[in-house]
């Protein structure tokens, strides 16, 4: 489903490198739930940029659905990026003029999707939030933010859930409920990837990278 | 869902942001029309002005022919006058059609100055517009009266109701009783504001017996003023002038308030334009965010282009409609401003609607607008996500 091979990504400031991620090789099947871990700089968003072809690696190759990323132009990245995964970040970045089905409505609008309202209104119903479709970003609570960044990640069906730190905003109990909503996700047979501080949470999942200095310093089975 | 959906409620829900580049835009639409309309209705006010008048070249006393000319305009103390011979004089010239001599001067009625013209009945001829209700004050001591004197003096005088009655007026402070034979149709210039006799009437009243203020001549061949100016000049104390020469020379007067007017107008334009500019370019920099999400969500580089420029484009398509409608606005103010600035106006307002200020009116800003949005839309669609997303 989804390979590195020796990925590098270095940044370049002037004459100033950071070595982000370093040598990285990594296989993720179809179906897994892999949880990201590792100290505050050490390359977890760089590499989840990279597997979600947002970034390029310096060095290395990156293959999604067994297609070589380096090997395609903007236009197919996009293609692929918008038909194979989706987005979940810290801040939710749900768009404020936009009502939640306005929002969970936008990737399928990008993607010429026809019923893209019925739809819409299926994946919000699927994360519970039917009674707040109306509802703007400024008028919903943090978890309910995030219940429809995840509904809109999930509009085009995506294989692959990438999920940088989703918890990060909110409290323990609804960091709870999302993470059920992830399992759920998971149990339906989509592919999820999430970076997380949460060691003990980590630890439930079905897999755990540890990272460190850019470095796969851990790769466990549980 | 559709773009315009999306633009719409995204402009609603950024109430301030859309309220302000809005109004840039319309600012510098009202500028623009206002301008333009201004500009057009004065000139084309001041060309029909020049029509009315039927002659081409006007013939008065040596001395300053534009003051002259200016008093023949907008009423006022008679300069310097011409034996009345010299009309005859005049008609011997080769190219010229005819000759009408003229006396101008005023007389006082229910507390106000009138303006009044002597002229002689064939000078009819030069004006086939006229419409006369009644007949030509051909005998003593009668009078035709413009459109707009007429109503105001039977509403205002008591004496007056119909062709037929006597008005008693004051000139040079002796009492001089006129009969009104006839009404004239308005004619939508300053003849409207005008009482006309008969030459002899006129130098009778005004006390200028056989002498004229100006004779108004007509030529066959207009490429042939040159020589026929030349001919009227040779006529001792005769000075002859183009009426296009005394409209540019007044138009030349007019400038120095219309520059104001104009440059106050410009600086709105200038003002709308950039501030257009800074609140269309600020709407999309402060949202370089949520693009980087749009990108991350499977948006392509034209569809947010697409985006953010029909945006811009509705803004300023919003904008240039409402602008246009207090440009139309402005300019009725306008008029009224010129009017009190500068005493030669058409009498027609300058203020009336023009196609080609509102073409231009609505093309510039929105182009202005189109302009301000292509830079930051292109900008935006080309942001690499992972750096619009960090943007804070
Ligand atoms: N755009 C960038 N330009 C320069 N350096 C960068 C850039 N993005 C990340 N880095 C650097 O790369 C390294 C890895 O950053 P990254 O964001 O991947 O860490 P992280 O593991 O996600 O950290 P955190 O847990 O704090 O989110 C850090 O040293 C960071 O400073
Ligand atoms: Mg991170």
């Amino acid at each position: 489903m989804l390979k590195l091979n020796n990925v590098t990504k270095i940044y370049s400031r002037g004459s100033e490198h950071v070595h982000a991620v370093r040598d990285l090789s990594l296989e993720i099947a179809q179906g897994d739930y892999v949880g990201v871990v590792g100290p505050s700089g050490s390359g977890k968003s760089t590499l989840m940029n990279m597997i979600g072809l947002l970034d390029a690696p310096t060095a290395g190759d990156v293959f999604i659905a067994d297609r070589r990323v380096t090997d395609l132009d903007g236009r197919q990245l996009n293609r692929l990026r918008r038909e194979t995964i989706g987005f979940i970040f810290q801040q939710f970045l749900l768009i404020p003029t936009m009502t939640a089905l306005q929002n969970v409505m936008l990737p399928l609008y990008f993607a010429g999707a026809a019923d893209a309202k019925q739809k819409a209104m299926v994946l919000l119903r699927r994360v519970g939030l039917e009674k707040r479709a109306e509802h703007l970003p400024s008028q919903m609570s943090g978890g309910e933010m995030q219940r429809t960044a995840i509904a809109r990640a999930l509009a085009n069906k995506p294989r692959i859930l990438l999920a940088d730190e989703p918890t990060g905003n909110l409290d323990s109990k609804t960091a709870d409920d999302i993470y059920s909503l992830f399992s759920e996700i998971n149990r339906e047979g989509t592919t999820i990837v999430m970076v997380t501080h949460n060691q003990d949470l980590a630890s439930t999942f079905p897999r755990k990278i540890t990272m460190r200095d850019g470095r796969l310093e851990k790769n466990e089975k549980q | 869902m559709n773009i315009l959906t999306i633009i719409r409620d995204g402009l609603r829900r950024r109430k301030i942001r859309s309220i302000l580049a809005i109004a840039g835009i319309a600012i510098a639409a009202a500028a623009l029309y206002s301008l333009v309309a201004l500009k057009e209705g004065y000139e084309s006010g001041m060309r029909s002005e020049i029509e009315n008048m039927g002659a081409q070249i006007i013939a008065v006393a040596k001395g300053c022919p534009y003051e002259a000319v200016a008093v023949i305009m907008i009423g006022g103390q008679v300069p310097a006058t011409l034996p009345q011979s010299v009309t005859d004089d005049i008609r011997k010239i080769p190219n010229v059609i005819s000759a009408s001599p003229n006396v101008y001067g005023a007389y006082q009625y229910l507390n106000l100055s009138h303006p009044v013209i002597g002229m002689e009945k064939n000078e009819l001829d030069a004006k086939p517009w006229w419409k006369i209700q009644g007949r030509f004050p051909e005998g003593e001591n009668e009078v035709l009266l413009g459109s707009v004197e007429a109503a105001v003096f039977s509403e205002k005088s008591g004496e007056y109701r119909k062709i037929g009655d006597v008005i008693t007026v004051i000139v040079s402070g002796k009492k001089v009783a006129l009969t009104v034979v006839g009404i004239l149709g308005a004619t939508g210039s300053k003849d409207d504001y005008s009482t006309f006799t008969n030459l002899a009437t006129a130098q009778k009243i005004l006390n200028l017996k056989g002498r004229v203020v100006s004779v108004s001549v007509r030529v066959r061949d207009i490429g042939k003023i040159p020589d026929t100016i030349a001919g009227i000049e040779k006529i001792p104390d005769v000075q002859a002038v183009t009426v296009a020469q005394v409209m540019g020379t007044i138009q030349n007067l007019v400038k120095a308030a219309q520059t104001m007017l104009f440059t106050v107008m410009i600086i709105a334009l200038i003002i709308g334009g950039i501030g257009t500019m800074n609140t269309m370019m600020m709407s999309i920099f402060e949202r370089t965010r949520e693009i980087g999400l749009m990108k991350a969500t499977g948006a392509s580089t034209g569809q947010i282009f697409k985006l953010f420029f029909t945006e811009g484009l509705a803004i300023s398509f919003i904008g240039g409609v409402l602008g246009l409608a207090a440009g139309a606005a402005a300019s009725l103010g306008g008029d009224v401003i010129l009017r009190s600035i500068v005493s030669v106006m058409p009498t027609t307002s300058v203020g009336k609607i023009s196609p080609l200020a509102v073409g231009l009116a609505l093309m510039f800003p929105v182009g202005i607008g189109a302009l301000s949005a292509l830079y930051p839309a292109v900008r935006a669609a080309r942001l690499n996500p992972i750096e619009a997303l960090h943007n804070e």
